[in-house]
């Protein structure tokens, strides 16, 4: 099966041709904030690099959120529209689960702005909290493995290698359907944005 | 609009008929084609809820015979019978007909003209055909070595519809699909960008696949992937973008990035033919502008608003009377019912521009005086007051617009297009040009505009790369 993998919902632009369990070919830059004016600039290039035709993808894999609202809709705009005309299967995973990458004793911080933090913890197949946006100062690091923005936590950040964590993910992606009801994960309702 | 004959139509197109032709048909004749015969067709063209042209098609086969156009009198030499022309040639194409024929008195200098210049070629003569002993012409030409019209599908996010359609380069429309949003946000009483941002992505997938469904085409069909690159609301702009370079890149289509506003002026395409110099009176919830068209590509604005824009003040207005969102919709209904008898004061801007901050404000105290005074506000009266200065001010300025840079035809657009006061004082003040009100429908927003717009930027070869940014407060001269 080949697989697109496409994760805009924070600081870097990643893009990933898998074909089964080997990467074929992945891009993977830092890019806060510039994700949709790059994102078809990488996925031509591992399209080329791999010497794939796009229409040949058999599916397409983004991260869900939580995230930068606009970054989490970028990718996931792209796999929905292609997702429904091509069309071809689409997978998610949660942005926290993703850069856990599989590892064991695993937390996952990423800053959401005024002094909060969207935070998950997984050890492999276990969820040892479930992905939410919390203050800061309640967040308890013990000592997990800190991945992401580490600096908010005294600690250093470390963002891994997003292209592996899909293909060491893959047991984790879940599979839309219907396609067209696919939302993002924002941890945030809209609700909340009416006084 | 081009549409199917239907048995309303019947009255103007006979009195075009027998205006037009020496043997003119029947009423029956006509009410037999319209009704049974599943081998013709009659099409109109309604311009203002008034039929303008018609043409009629048979069909044999792999064999199309025009019988015949007819254009209203008062009407001819404005490209109308080039317009049904093309529509009646596009729709024997998408019928499957490979050839189409006509008969055309070889003294109708005029129509030979149109039909030679549509690719007919005449075949024979036909001596002492007609009953005066005039002599026709058997012309024809090929469907299918024509090359196809081009196709553009167009997606429209830029504020609270998520849309998408597909045309032709011929003027036909294969789809068109909006979803609103607007019920959601009218709990809160105005647009929510992160709010509309998250509806556009729940949508756009749907919307897309049911375009393309509805046009009974692949995208492999599509010559050309249009979207709004702006102005509008950048979240909303970003989703739109996305989708349609998502298409494109996969498809390998040409990119066109729509300024929304061309998308407004455009859709009048659909009206009928454009001429230039054309003057825009470009009138929504985020624009007030006069823009002088030179021609299809060349804007320029001339007058433009300093503060709030025309449809921002019928919601603000709207919402100091505690009424509804949206406002324009409201207040029109309501100034229907009232009369003079509020005193607004005419904001006194100098040259071709507007504003409306003030009058919002004059509304405001007014409300709080009457208020104060133990006075119940009249609502109606208020609106009817609010709207007559709002509108008449629009009116002078384009009249004043057009006094500067004389233009041949006048085309009002923009979500406020749709409001029937505007509509009239309109039509009563500029009767003796060429002008241009959308019907409603057009009037919010959709992507048929859009794709409308994206037909004048393939024809200019104007196309932008997948790296373009959205540009929410884009200006219609770029």
């Amino acid at each position: 099966m080949l697989t697109l993998c496409i994760d805009t919902a924070y600081k870097y632009l990643t893009c990933a041709l898998l074909k089964d369990e080997h990467i074929v070919s992945s891009y993977c830059a830092e890019c806060f904030k510039r994700q949709s004016e790059e994102v078809f600039a990488a996925l031509g290039k591992v399209f080329d690099d791999a010497s794939i035709d796009p229409r040949s993808i058999d599916a397409i894999c983004v991260s869900q959120g939580p995230g930068s609202y606009t970054g989490v809709r970028i990718a996931m705009t792209i796999a929905k529209v292609i997702g429904e005309t091509l069309p071809c299967e689409v997978y998610t995973i949660s942005t926290l689960r993703l850069y856990a990458g599989g590892r064991s004793n695993c937390m996952v911080v990423m800053d959401a702005r005024a002094d909060r933090v969207y935070c998950g913890v997984y050890d492999g197949d276990d969820v040892i909290m479930e992905d939410r946006a919390i203050p800061i100062s309640e967040v308890d690091a013990k000592d997990y493995e800190i991945i992401g923005d580490g600096t908010l936590l005294g600690k250093e950040n470390n963002y891994g290698n997003i292209a592996e964590d899909f293909l060491n993910t893959r047991s984790y992606w879940e599979k839309a359907d219907p396609i067209h009801l696919l939302t993002p994960k924002y941890l945030k309702e809209s609700e909340s944005y009416y006084r | 609009m081009i549409e199917l004959m239907k048995p309303e139509d019947l009255d103007q197109v006979m009195e075009i008929e027998n205006s037009s032709f020496a043997n003119p048909w029947s009423r029956m004749y006509f009410l037999n084609e319209i009704s049974n015969s599943e081998l013709s067709e009659i099409y109109v063209d309604i311009v203002d809820g008034e039929v303008v042209s018609y043409g009629d098609l048979w069909y044999m086969f792999e064999n199309c015979d025009l019988t015949k156009i007819a254009v209203k009198e008062s009407l001819r030499h404005k490209g109308y019978g080039r317009k049904m022309l093309k529509h009646l040639i596009a729709t024997a194409r998408r019928k499957g007909c490979e050839f189409m024929h006509l008969e055309v008195n070889i003294n109708n200098k005029e129509a030979l003209d149109l039909y030679e210049k549509n690719s007919f070629e005449t075949v024979r003569t036909r001596k002492r055909y007609y009953e005066n002993g005039d002599d026709a012409y058997d012309m024809i030409r090929g469907l299918i070595e024509a090359s196809e019209p081009r196709k553009v599908l167009a997606i429209e996010s830029s504020c609270d519809e998520t849309a998408c359609a597909i045309i032709d380069e011929d003027l036909d429309v294969l789809s068109s699909v909006v979803t609103s949003q607007i019920d959601v946000h009218a709990r809160f009483g105005g647009v929510i960008p992160e709010v509309a941002s998250r509806m556009h992505v729940e949508q756009i997938s749907t919307i897309v696949k049911q375009a393309i469904d509805q046009a009974k085409i692949s995208l492999d069909d599509i010559d050309a992937i249009a979207y709004t690159i702006g102005p509008g609301l950048i979240g909303s702009l970003h989703v739109g973008a996305i989708a349609a370079k998502s298409l494109a890149f996969f498809y390998k289509k040409p990119l066109i990035g729509v300024h929304h506003l061309k998308g407004h002026i455009f859709i009048n395409d659909l009206i009928k033919p454009l001429t230039y110099p054309m003057m825009a009176l470009v009138v929504s919830g985020g624009h007030t502008n006069l823009v002088f068209i030179e021609d299809d590509q060349t804007f320029r604005i001339i007058g433009t608003t300093l503060d709030d824009a025309i449809g921002e003040a019928y919601d603000k207005v709207a919402r100091v009377m505690k009424e509804a969102y949206p406002g324009g919709p409201v207040i029109d209904r309501l100034a229907k019912e009232g009369k003079a008898h509020y005193q607004l004061p005419t904001p006194k801007v100098e040259g071709l521009d507007f504003s409306f901050s003030g009058l919002k404000n004059a509304v405001q105290q007014l409300v709080k005086k009457e208020e104060a005074a133990g006075n119940e506000i009249d609502k109606n009266d208020l609106a009817y007051a609010f709207q007559e200065v709002a509108l008449n001010m629009l009116v002078k300025k384009t009249k004043l617009a057009l006094e500067q840079y004389p233009c041949k035809s006048l085309v009002l657009a923009g979500g406020v297009a749709a409001n029937s006061r505007l509509r009239q004082l309109m039509s009563e003040n500029f009767c003796d040009m060429d002008l241009i009100l959308p019907p409603l429908k057009y009037c919010t927003d959709n992507a048929l505009m859009i794709a409308c717009a994206a037909l004048h930027y393939l024809k200019a070869d104007k196309y932008v790369d997948f790296d373009a940014p959205s540009r929410p407060s884009m200006s219609i001269e770029d």
